[in-house]
């Protein structure tokens, strides 16, 4: 059955005008208001697929409009949702150059940079990156704009040396951190032994944990993420003891257990030891489901991207999966790597992989599963943790030498 | 016979000139002309009693029109000649009586007449005793001397000449003189005699006389121009003393000035005006001692580039440019430059003694078309508005006269209030008469002082534009115009000096680094290598693309760049050309839209040569922004046929935004063709020539049809 909206948008559109009638560009802005609830709510593919069909729809009533460039721009969001990253590029730049007196067009840019470089388009996402700032410089997403600059210049910038070894870079550090963090400026490092999390680099109390501690990262609004066996805390909030419901024979319980956690766009992804599944739980610890499925999945680190995704590592079968905010893998050949035994991973924002190997160095792989390039050499012979920031500087901690160092 | 025959054959017979006739300004005069022509064609034709009779029913006809003080002065001269005709052939007729009386009352009308040398004797006789029994003479005097002179009301000429011939009886003389009181005499004329009549004037206003260096000075007493000086004549020496003898006018008098204090101004173009007061005690002759004007001019410098454009002063040819223009007059003088492509046109106030120097560039050009719901108090805003738009650098203003704007306006069948809105002709047809007006009036867009509003607003619609813009302007506070001003001043070319280059920001040490080169292009050719940091531009430290964006915009293309650029190779020094490139970019907002469009209107004549087909482009989109679909895709069509497939801003690009024309139209098919065509020119760019290229957006989709 059609939406309502939709309906009125098709009377409004017959017979075709010359130019957009007062009544189309309301038609218009209606359905686009309504396209985006549903993008808003959808919970499957599907849904969202709906919405952006109607979304196109909708700027298709309002070519030069208002609520057209809106809908160009939610259409474009939604395509980013479904993974379709060049055609969610194509939407955007549409806002950008068709619209660039519209209010969207500053966000369009940013987006249309992330999704050219998550479509491993890197030069042409640097180039978008760089037309937000010309355009928009007094903007805060053109400050922001430099740490994804950075980061793609680092990585796929011409004549550029990939990451380099930082002198400068000489924290005090604990002898056995298990997992890094890096966000802004801030980095933190967790020690196994200790138990305490503490900052190598930036503000912030270091915290003496009651349990084991399993890992630590940031949510995508930067807040920390301090996991232990039992509990994950998500900022400064309580920790969440987090349980499977009961009902479900044979699973139900609490997760005392657990040996990774992430944050991400869609959910807190909990990795269960015991139960050798992944949960989704949401912000306040109610259970969502098996993630990406109900079948069996150890995991021993997981790593929530940018895009409402999960990366999986399994330190035991040496594999990397990675699912989308629906639960569907991503086409990501881990097989072709040459791994040897991983220990940690992270993801950046485009979705490179950054892989800690305890024999094979520091991986680096494109979005698409390539090998851009490998790090190691005397002051990296047993990559143990890592963590990469906004603007692609890697923290890595060496096993071996038991320090902390950095790539920029 | 009818009529109009008969008359047509009297005045040819009597050679009469047919045009005095048409122009008898007096329609019983003319109608005594008629029939007194009618009755000479009777005796022309041998029917002297029918002549007769017709002179009996004129005279009869012109009894009914004669009034309590005699006939009107229009009727005596056909009546003259109806008593005359009359009077001859009733001599001829042998009614002597019948004669007597006509010539008596000819007489009457006219005291002078006296019989020819042709006549016959009997007539010659007649005419003889009449005068001496019924005519007699006056002799005018008048002091002042030189008044008109009037009998009866009908003039007598100057006095003081010779006696002239009177009727017998009671008359009135009537004297009146500029300056005087007008005086009347009654007189008696006696047949024979000379009467003298004296009548004496008295002068109630004084006169004033006036020598000016130069002639043709203005003299304005109490505010009204009562006279200009005349050109003495040649070789005449000078009335008054001191003064150049070549050069002074003539003694001119200015009448009509009464008792009392007069302030005089004395004033010509280009000379310092003087005012003198005068005390009047009694109505007499004055002079004022000679008055020289000072000079009152400035100089003009006039260069443009390129030189050799004409220049023309206040309409008139002045030469071509570069040049200096000594002595030109000062006050409000309009300077216009006319170059090959495009004119610079400005109206300036110079002072005495300025020397004004000015670039002229050829500037695009709005014409004032009035104020709309004007009121007669707020002229003065109008003008004060007006000067302060004369004085934008980066417009000509014109100010037709009301009468060619209506006259435009009428032949384009709109109405001005139809300027700020889409028109009761609808949005297309609108846009058609507005650009047929601006077309007319040699402008790229109209302009015009909004003021059924409040505030009132400046309205600027560019020719063909599907709709006008404005900004208010509040009465009398001089800081309200300024959001006019700037948004008037504020427009940018489609083209600009171009690298060839992309750089971008990093957090990495060292200034922006080149992410792309152009092959072939400015940088390619100067030895910028992908990769490179730039770190200086003309030696000044470039810490951000902003700097380096900012650096390129100040030059204009040909202009050398000096590089310090390092590399995997260390730091290098280059020299970098400035190229020039193109842009497509809709205005950022559609209240930005008339104003680039004026801009793309003039460099579409004045640019570089292939200019038209990119301001064609910028003009679809700029009707595009506008909604107008129609126009966008006029422009957009021709702008696809007219630029090259290359790289950068090129016939895909106009070919992707007459796609986008097409769907405004709803013509989807279509659109979707156009999109495969524009994405066929790979290295079509949009933006500008370093922007995404057109294959990439539009093979992605991007939700096209």
């Amino acid at each position: 059955m059609q939406p309502r909206w939709l309906l009125l948008a098709a009377a409004l559109l017959s017979p075709p005008s010359i130019a957009p009638a007062q009544d189309a560009a309301a038609g218009a802005d209606l359905a686009v208001t309504e396209a985006a609830r549903a993008l808003e709510a959808a919970a499957a593919p599907g849904e969202a697929s709906a919405a952006l069909e109607s979304l196109l729809a909708a700027a298709r009533l309002d070519p030069v409009g208002a609520s057209g460039a809106r809908a160009l721009h939610l259409a474009g969001r939604a395509c980013r949702r479904l993974g379709r990253y060049r055609e969610a590029a194509a939407l955007q730049r549409r806002v950008a150059l068709d619209h660039p007196g519209r209010p969207e067009a500053e966000a369009a840019l940013w987006e249309s940079a992330h999704c050219l470089a998550l479509a491993g388009d890197a030069p042409a996402a640097l180039e978008d990156l760089q037309r937000l700032r010309d355009r928009f410089p007094e903007s805060s997403l053109a400050r922001q704009a430099l740490a994804p600059l950075t980061l793609l210049f680092r990585l796929a910038g011409p004549g550029s040396v990939p990451l380099a070894l930082d002198p400068a870079f000489a924290p005090v550090a604990p002898e056995d951190v298990v997992a890094l963090a890096a966000s802004g400026d801030a980095v933190w490092a967790m020690s196994r032994r200790a138990r305490r999390v503490a900052p190598l680099q930036g503000p912030g109390p270091a915290e003496t944990l009651a349990e084991e501690p399993r890992g630590i990262g940031f949510g995508p609004s930067g807040e920390r993420v301090v996991v232990t066996r039992a509990s994950v805390r998500v900022g400064e909030a309580a920790p969440l003891r987090l349980a499977v419901p009961a009902g479900r024979a044979g699973e139900s319980g609490p997760l005392d257990r657990i040996a990774s956690a992430a944050l991400g766009r869609s959910g807190l992804f909990v990795a269960d030891e015991r139960r050798s599944r992944i949960h989704r739980f949401d912000r306040s610890g109610a259970w969502l489901g098996a993630f990406p499925d109900e079948r069996e999945r150890p995991a021993t680190r997981l790593v929530a991207d940018g895009e409402g995704g999960l990366f999986v590592l399994d330190a035991e079968r040496r594999s990397i999966e990675a699912f989308d905010e629906w639960g569907r893998a991503i086409a990501w050949p881990a097989e072709a790597l040459p791994l040897r035994r991983p220990v940690d991973l992270a993801v950046d924002a485009f979705r490179n992989v950054y892989v800690a190997d305890d024999e094979a160095g520091l991986l680096v792989i494109s979005s698409e599963g390539r090998l851009r390039f490998t790090l190691g050499g005397e002051e990296l012979r047993r990559p143990a943790a890592v963590a990469v920031s906004p603007s692609g500087v890697c923290y890595v901690f060496d096993a071996r030498t038991r320090r902390v160092v950095s790539y920029r | 016979m009818s009529r109009a025959l008969r008359l047509f054959l009297a005045l040819s017979l009597l050679g009469a000139p047919l045009a005095a006739q048409e122009e008898a300004p007096y329609p019983a005069a003319a109608e005594l002309a008629d029939r007194l022509d009618v009755a000479r064609a009777a005796d022309a034709e041998g029917e002297p009693e029918r002549a007769l009779r017709l002179l009996d029913e004129l005279l009869a006809r012109a009894e009914e029109l004669r009034g309590e003080r005699g006939w009107p002065s229009e009727l005596r001269p056909p009546l003259a000649g109806a008593f005359e005709l009359r009077g001859r052939l009733a001599l001829r007729a042998g009614r002597r009586e019948k004669a007597a009386a006509s010539l008596r009352e000819l007489l009457r009308l006219r005291p002078s007449f006296v019989a020819g040398a042709g006549d016959d004797a009997r007539f010659s006789s007649l005419v003889r005793s009449l005068r001496k029994r019924h005519v007699g003479q006056l002799l005018v005097r008048t002091t002042p001397a030189g008044a008109e002179v009037r009998l009866d009301g009908e003039p007598l000429g100057a006095e003081g000449g010779e006696p002239v011939d009177a009727f017998e009886g009671v008359h009135t003389v009537d004297a009146t003189r500029l300056d005087h009181r007008p005086g009347s005499v009654p007189v008696t004329v006696v047949p024979g005699h000379v009467e003298g009549v004296f009548v004496e004037l008295v002068r109630t206003h004084a006169s004033l006389f006036v020598v000016t260096e130069p002639a043709g000075v203005e003299v304005v007493v109490e505010g009204q121009l009562r006279a200009t000086t005349a050109a003495g004549a040649a070789g005449e020496p000078s009335a008054a003393a001191g003064l150049d003898p070549e050069r002074a006018s003539a003694r001119t008098e200015i009448t009509g000035i009464p008792v009392g204090t007069a302030t005089i101004v004395l004033r010509r173009e280009c000379y310092e005006p003087v005012r003198r007061v005068l005390e009047v005690p009694e109505p007499a002759d004055y002079e004022l001692p000679p008055v020289r004007l000072a000079d009152s001019v400035g100089s003009l410098q006039v260069l443009s580039d390129p030189p050799g454009a004409q220049i023309l002063l206040d309409g008139k040819p002045a030469g071509l440019s570069p040049r200096v223009i000594d002595r030109v007059c000062s006050g409000r003088r309009r300077l216009e430059v006319r170059h090959v492509r495009g004119r610079y046109v400005r109206e300036l106030r110079l002072q005495r003694g300025e020397a004004l120097t000015l670039d002229c560039p050829p500037r695009p050009t709005l014409a004032y078309m009035g104020a709309l719901g004007a009121a007669p108090g707020e002229a003065a805003d109008e003008d004060r508005i007006l000067e302060r738009l004369s004085a934008l650098e980066s417009l000509n203003l014109l100010r037709p006269a009301r009468e060619r704007i209506e006259a435009v306006l009428a032949d384009a069948r709109l109405g001005l209030a139809d300027v700020p809105v889409r028109g009761a002709l609808g949005l297309e047809e609108t846009a058609r008469a507005v650009a047929r007006v601006a077309r007319a009036l040699e402008a790229h867009g109209l302009l015009l002082l909004d003021r059924r509003q409040s505030p009132a607003r400046l309205v600027l619609r560019a020719a063909g534009s599907a709709a006008a813009e404005s900004w208010p302007v509040g009465p009398g506070d001089p800081a309200s115009l300024a959001p006019a001003l700037r948004a008037l001043e504020g427009a940018s070319s489609p083209f600009r000096p171009w690298t060839g280059m992309v750089a971008v920001d990093t957090l990495l040490p060292g200034g922006p680094r080149v992410l792309r080169v152009t092959p072939g292009g400015p940088a390619a050719r100067a030895g910028v290598r992908e990769g490179d940091a730039i770190l200086a531009v003309d030696g000044a430290p470039v810490a951000g693309v902003a700097e380096l964006r900012r650096a390129v915009a100040s030059r204009t293309p040909g202009v050398a760049l000096a590089l310090d650029v390092s590399g995997r190779d260390g730091s290098r020094a280059l020299s970098l050309e400035l190229g020039r490139g193109a842009t497509a970019e809709p205005p950022l907002a559609a209240a930005g839209a008339n104003r680039a469009m004026v801009e793309l209107l003039h460099e579409a004549e004045a640019g570089p040569p292939e200019l038209p087909g990119v301001a064609r482009l910028n003009l679809g989109l700029a009707a595009l922004s506008l909604g107008d679909a129609a126009g966008a895709h006029e422009q957009l069509l021709l702008a696809s046929r007219e630029l090259p497939e290359r790289r950068g801003i090129s016939r895909g690009t106009a070919l992707y935004h007459l796609a986008r024309a097409l769907e405004l139209l709803a013509l989807p098919a279509e659109a979707a063709e156009t999109y495969a065509r524009a994405a066929a020119d790979r290295e079509a760019t949009l933006g500008d020539d370093d922007g995404p290229r057109i294959g990439d957006v539009v093979a992605a989709g991007g939700g096209r049809h």
